[in-house]
């Protein structure tokens, strides 16, 4: 049990008999920021989309590489277009736009095991006995959720079974959760049921709501106001489901993408971005090369490079890749050193991410890792960083608490700060 | 199925069970004392008591896990005795449906995450029916005995456990004792003077010996423990310690010397070499069952908070797992007051549930009848809305949108073996629906997937279809609009109407008058996703 | 005469890194071995030193393929590299001869014609050259290899073989594809799959694993043994079964399939010794290894027509009883590459952190 986190704060233990009562609600909690601010983030419309690497993808092969030392592995090094940045020959194609992307090489996380590292990537921190963080996805909903969307906050797609995992909501509850695909493209319970038609639909749920506002008239309950909200957004949801259809794309789209499973997710993402959705998270599983590593990488990596750039390039033609922020993120990297079944393992001492678009300096590097990648040279980042940094860079403060009961929380831990160098 | 020739013979002969419950009247009118004693002192006015129907339908819930049935609603609505609260407390108390439901509630705060094991559920379930104490449960979960298949069931909580002692050690004080430990794991806890290291490898040590023994060729797989093996720590200071054993309390129980008994040693090895297992001649965790029972008043206690929490809404030391000496009850006296009485009357779990139930404060109404602010939750002056949990909710959408043909007015033994079963087929009837019914927890959240599913799939819509004699079916052949809206509210909100209901119920069916049978559906599909459905309030 | 059974190890070279390949001058008793660490080190077998004799480097990238052809009165020893070049080098002086840009990708495999007069190189440009070992000049291209996988992915084409008599060659891709040519017209014999010894998993991962890593002719030519490893659950390792196959390719026509029966891998080489052996070498799942198994001895006389596509039926892979090897040797970490002096009685084997010398007498 990892209790590192115990190290805290008095304040923590402050958290007392009424700790547990949230009363979170539609309202919002009764986090003390600046309502106006809140407001002003929401006209400026931005967006997230994380493309998880699931398995944890090898720095080596991405944005670290080490050609000729004996760790690199045979894959070259490419210069880039942004000046003095080389990246693995994998990726040519983001190494021309790579004025758009800024990396940071310096991560050291410290926790190699897949379930308990994507929880602390998720959430930036380890987990509490008796506070469960919502994951970063979650958070970005909340924030930049508009206020009477008809789209959802938070998409999450996860369609391979390997290391599957469905975004936690933790503490902010279901008003924000995701919503979540893992087993077709299609959302569940999206269409109307049989020999119930679009009038009775719509009927009907005036007439719950009308008796549900009657039985809340004498309780004003924050738990029946989230209980309507959730039933408020259903036909907005249910006219979503279009986003999801690709036939509603060129063919020529479609081919940039690639008709692989990725590249249709992206495509998704894309559209989702484009009809208003602030959060969207497209796991590409799975990345977990122990053996073989360079032609796992070889297949995975050329695809990612040829997703990625189209993402960037297709969001930025639509005028969105200023309001959305592109995040590649793993669990972990990989180790330096090469098995004796041509593989890399787990390895969180010294490994990358990347991120492009909204608030981020493209062509910028954060961190160094020594000649061989075993250890971080300079510029040590840690989960709650890389949380810190993705918030900054769309306009949410890091700083900024959720009131848990009685307890704030800030939405990224105290210690972490924004890695400023690959910020605008 | 051990249950029913058991449920027949236990409930036929059984003549202590209406003497132990008037204990329980005795002991609501003591929590009535500590309680209204308090509100006096803090100056707060409580609500006014629920009406009949909102204390039916709570109770039900609360105590058989459903919503009253649309006769029984209208049954106790028509009873003019004095006494029928009470009355049907009891009723509910001792009736099948509680065993079933309450083993629900003790799977979950026993086991956790690791809840739904079905052979585990069983026991429960035939030992609350066989009014079980408390203080046998917690020995039979720790100890067994587990030599025959029936009794086996009980080490389901232990079983899942073995392959992690820290997580047995936290398991068990959050479950038995209200604490939750896992914070004294690294450092003596800042300002609650009972948690030290000291504290967490001592409690821990009553289990580093559990394991899980596997037979010969793996045949004889049951929870073991060994002869020998200690804890080493090492403190915040750098300092290395060994654990002794100790209880949360404080309480250090010495080992006995270990026997250099020849016999023993003779035993020990034929068993080694046949494969058998051999008990040790201490057992730590017989010693913990044996230190926790002495010293009472943290085992008594943390139950009487659970308890207390789940049907009143809210502990009385919260959290129900923080139970230390920085974190006093909201009541003075009345969980000490209560935790003796549990010990001293043979740790019944029905009576004191049957006491809480009966006591002012579970009776208060949920809306707060004055001007001005509402009180704190932990005045209990306000009855809280509490969601139900996917399975209640599940049952009782069944149960409201089915046929109207169960009839509890059978005596005796025919009626709970009537009411087992009823209740048996409405859980099988809603297991498809509970998985997306979004979950309680201490902060309710309602997600758009529950209402997703609510609103379109077609499991739902089967329900409210109007179909052979099920609810919308018999609606849509009411002719009278009025009465429509009686049956409807009776048989989903289990109230009679209030004339605004009446008029909109009236409203709905003559706009949609031209298809009868859907517009009869579409309002049952209102009434059981309506916010009054959802929660018990 | 070789006896599987008497094989044991006489003589460990531990390197660093991993040996991609290996060839020998075996009248002098030396070998020539590529490294990860771009290098290509010689060996002297007679040495007391287990340390290479000579380091020689030139190569940018892995050295992925070496042969040894002796061109009186020169020897010669030509490399291959992911660096896709390939390197002529003076084999008694170590000294470049020339290099030559060679594929358009990395560099996976050479072979020697028998005559020494030309080589074969495939490459992941999916295409396999000819090249004249005098003078470095290409002398032929064949391709037709898929350029994607069906999924879309970048391929490889890993393996090349030449038939005894030089006139066939035949080179076996990442998806299970071989293609055989007339080596002097360029004219393509032969096409067949073997999809067994490719495991995309759309489900659980969404990757791929596997190819044909590894192809020999018989000695009489008529066989193509093809290796690699069968199909996988879990493609995060090589935990598939090893396996060959012995196709008739002149028909089309599997005769038998090999698994290292229990053993986990990938086949990365194999050689025939006559008729009655066949040795294969990789690594996996389960270890590396070296195998030994007694092939097929005689093709079934309707066999022995003109290769016609489709001509007959055929039994479909998996319906080929898969026999069990008469030998089996874990060699600790992938084994890439071996060669076989059979009048020494020794099969040098060079993989993962070592080059290791076997002996049968």
């Amino acid at each position: 049990m990892n209790c590192h986190d115990c190290n805290a704060s008095r304040r923590r233990f402050l958290y007392d008999a009424g700790a547990a009562a949230l009363g979170v609600g539609l309202g919002g909690l009764a986090a003390p920021y600046d309502p106006l601010w809140a407001d002003e983030l929401r006209r400026r419309n931005k967006h997230v989309l994380l493309l998880w690497l699931a398995g944890g993808s090898s720095q080596l092969e991405t944005w670290d590489p080490k050609p000729g030392r004996p760790t690199g592995g045979p894959f070259r090094a490419i210069p880039t277009v942004a000046t003095g940045i080389h990246i693995s020959e994998l990726l040519p194609k983001m190494a021309k736009i790579m004025d758009r992307t800024a990396i940071v090489r310096s991560l050291d996380t410290r926790i190699a095991d897949h379930g308990t590292a994507a929880e602390l990537m998720e959430t930036g921190r380890t987990r509490e006995p008796r506070l469960v963080y919502p994951d970063l996805g979650t958070v970005i909903a909340k924030e930049l959720a508009q206020r009477d969307a008809q789209v959802p906050d938070y998409v999450s797609l996860y369609l391979a079974t390997e290391g599957h995992r469905r975004p936690n909501p933790g503490f902010l509850g279901g008003r924000y959760a995701a919503m979540h695909l893992n087993r077709s493209l299609k959302p569940e319970n999206i269409d109307r049921p049989e020999g119930v038609s679009e009038g009775d639909h719509a009927d009907r749920e005036h007439l719950r709501e009308y008796l549900s506002e009657r039985f809340n008239r004498s309780r004003e309950a924050a738990e029946v106001k989230g209980y309507n909200s959730a039933y408020a957004r259903v036909r907005g949801l249910m006219r979503s489901d279009t986003i999801f259809d690709l036939e509603q794309e060129p063919a020529e789209v479609r081919d940039r993408y690639g008709r692989t499973d990725f590249g249709e997710h992206a495509l998704i993402a894309r559209r989702l971005i484009e009809a208003g959705v602030p959060m969207v998270k497209v796991a590409r599983a799975w990345w977990d090369s122990h053996t073989d590593n360079f032609e796992s990488h070889r297949e995975l990596v050329t695809e990612l490079d040829q997703i990625m750039s189209t993402l960037l390039l297709d969001l930025e033609a639509r005028g969105l890749l200023s309001s959305t922020l592109v995040v590649t993120l793993s669990e972990f990297g990989r180790t330096p050193d090469i098995n004796k079944d041509v593989g890399r393992d787990h390895f969180a001492s010294a490994w990358s991410f990347s991120l492009s678009g909204c608030g981020v300096r493209g062509g910028s590097v954060h961190g160094k890792t020594d000649d061989d990648g075993r250890t971080v040279a300079e510029g040590k980042a840690g989960p709650g960083d890389v949380l810190a940094t993705i918030y900054k860079a769309v306009g949410v403060d890091p700083t900024m608490h959720y009131e848990v009961g009685p307890r704030p929380v800030p939405l990224a831990p105290e210690e972490s700060a924004p890695i400023e160098t690959v910020l605008a | 199925m051990f249950g029913w020739p058991l449920l027949l013979l236990v409930v036929g002969g059984a003549p202590s069970a209406p003497a132990r419950l008037d204990g329980a009247t005795h002991l609501a009118a003591k929590i009535d004392e500590f309680v209204e004693r308090h509100w006096l002192k803090i100056g707060v006015r409580p609500a006014e008591p629920a009406d009949d129907a909102t204390f039916l339908r709570r109770a039900t819930l609360d105590l058989a896990g459903r919503i009253p049935s649309r006769r029984e609603a209208q049954a106790f609505a028509q009873d003019p005795s004095a006494g029928k609260r009470a009355r049907t407390i009891r009723k509910l108390v001792d009736g099948p449906e509680f065993s079933m439901h309450f083993a629900n509630v003790f799977d979950e705060s026993i086991q956790g995450n690791r809840s739904g094991d079905g052979e585990f559920l069983a026991w429960l379930r035939d030992g609350l029916q066989a009014h079980k104490p408390w203080d046998q449960m917690f020995r039979e979960v720790l100890l067994g005995p587990w030599d025959t298949g029936e009794r086996k069931r009980s080490d389901r909580f232990l079983a899942r456990r073995l392959a992690n002692v820290d997580e047995l050690t936290n398991d068990t004080s959050r479950a038995f004792f209200g604490v939750d430990v896992t914070c004294a794991k690294c450092h003596d806890h800042p300002l609650v003077d009972n948690w030290k290291q000291d504290h967490y490898y001592g409690l821990s040590s009553f289990f580093n010996r559990t394991y899980e023994f596997k037979g010969k060729d793996n045949k004889d797989s049951r929870v073991g423990e060994k002869e020998a093996g200690e804890i080493e720590f090492v403190t915040r200071g750098g300092e290395k310690r060994k654990a002794r054993l100790m209880f949360l309390s404080g309480e250090v129980v010495e080992e006995p010397p270990t026997c250099d008994d020849a016999r023993l040693a003779e035993q020990r090895e034929r068993a080694k070499k046949d494969g058998t297992y051999l008990p040790p001649a201490f057992s730590r965790r017989e010693q913990l069952v044996r230190t926790a029972l002495e010293q009472r008043t943290m085992f008594s206690r943390s139950l009487v908070n659970r308890l207390w929490a789940y049907l009143v809404g809210r502990g009385l030391v919260h959290p129900i797992d923080q139970m230390h000496s920085a974190n006093a009850p909201a009541v003075p006296g009345l969980l000490e007051w209560l935790g003796d009485d549990l010990a001293d009357n043979g740790y019944d779990i029905a009576r004191l549930v049957a006491a809480i139930c009966t006591s002012r404060v579970y009776a208060l109404a949920s809306h707060w009848p004055y001007a001005g602010t509402l009180p704190a939750p932990e005045q209990f002056a306000l009855a809280p809305l509490r969601p139900l949990s996917p399975k209640q909710l599940a049952v009782s959408v069944v149960l409201a949108t089915s046929d109207d043909s169960f009839d509890g007015s059978l005596d005796g033994a025919e009626e709970s073996a009537a009411r087992a079963e009823f209740h048996r087929q409405l859980e099988g009837r809603a297991g498809g629906l509970v998985e997306w019914l979004d979950p309680r927890s201490d902060a309710f959240q309602s997600s758009t997937g529950e209402a997703l599913f609510m609103s379109n799939h077609a499991a739902l819509q089967q329900l409210i279809k109007a179909d052979g004699g099920n609810l919308s079916a018999r609606l849509a052949q009411t002719a009278d609009n009025a009465q429509l809206a009686e049956l409807a509210t009776w048989a989903v909100f289990s109230r009679r109407p209030v004339a605004e209901e009446l008029s909109i119920c009236d409203d709905w069916v003559v706009r949609h008058q031209a298809d009868r049978a859907t517009a009869c559906r579409d309002l049952v599909w209102a009434l059981v996703t309506s916010a009054e459905f959802r929660f018990n309030h | 005469m070789f006896d599987p059974a008497q094989l044991k190890s006489k003589a460990s070279y531990a390197r660093p890194g991993a040996f991609y390949s290996l060839a020998g001058n075996l009248a002098n008793g030396r070998l020539y071995a590529g490294n990860s660490d771009h290098s290509i080190q010689v060996f002297d077998l007679a040495a007391e030193k287990k340390e290479p004799a000579a380091v020689w480097t030139q190569h940018d990238n892995f050295v992925s393929a070496l042969a040894f052809v002796p061109r009186p009165p020169a020897r010669l020893a030509i490399s291959g590299s992911y660096d896709r070049t390939l390197v002529w080098w003076d084999a008694d002086l170590g000294e470049v001869v020339r290099m030559v840009a060679a594929h358009e990708g990395w560099v996976r495999g050479l072979e020697p014609f028998p005559d020494g007069r030309r080589l074969a190189s495939v490459g992941d440009d999916m295409v396999v050259r000819l090249w004249e070992t005098d003078n470095g000049k290409p002398a032929g291209v064949f391709g037709g290899h898929a350029l994607r996988t069906p999924q879309g992915h970048p391929t490889a084409l890993y393996a090349v073989a030449i038939s005894p008599d030089g006139r066939f060659v035949a080179a076996g891709d990442r998806i299970g594809e071989v293609r055989v040519w007339e080596a002097d017209s360029g004219k393509l014999a032969q096409v067949f799959q073997v999809s067994i010894l490719y495991t995309y998993d759309a489900r659980q991962r969404k990757r791929s694993i596997g190819g044909i890593r590894s192809l020999t002719f018989s000695p009489d030519g008529v066989r193509l043994a093809v290796g690699g490893m069968g199909q996988v659950g879990n493609v995060d390792g090589m935990d598939g079964k090893a396996r060959i196959e012995i196709w008739d390719w002149r028909q089309p026509t599997p005769l038998a399939a090999f698994e290292g029966e229990g053993h986990k891998g990938i086949v990365n080489h194999m050689q025939f010794i006559g008729d009655d052996w066949l040795v294969g070498a990789g690594g996996g799942g389960d270890d590396g290894f070296l195998a030994v198994w007694r092939p097929e001895a005689s093709p079934p006389a309707a066999a022995t027509a003109a290769a016609t596509a489709g001509a007959t039926t055929f039994a479909s892979p998996s319906e080929l009883k898969p026999s069990a090897p008469a030998r089996l040797i874990k060699t600790g970490g992938h084994t890439h590459r071996f060669v076989i002096h059979e009048t020494a009685g020794e099969l040098y084997a060079a993989g993962h952190g070592k080059l290791e010398v076997w002996s049968w007498r």
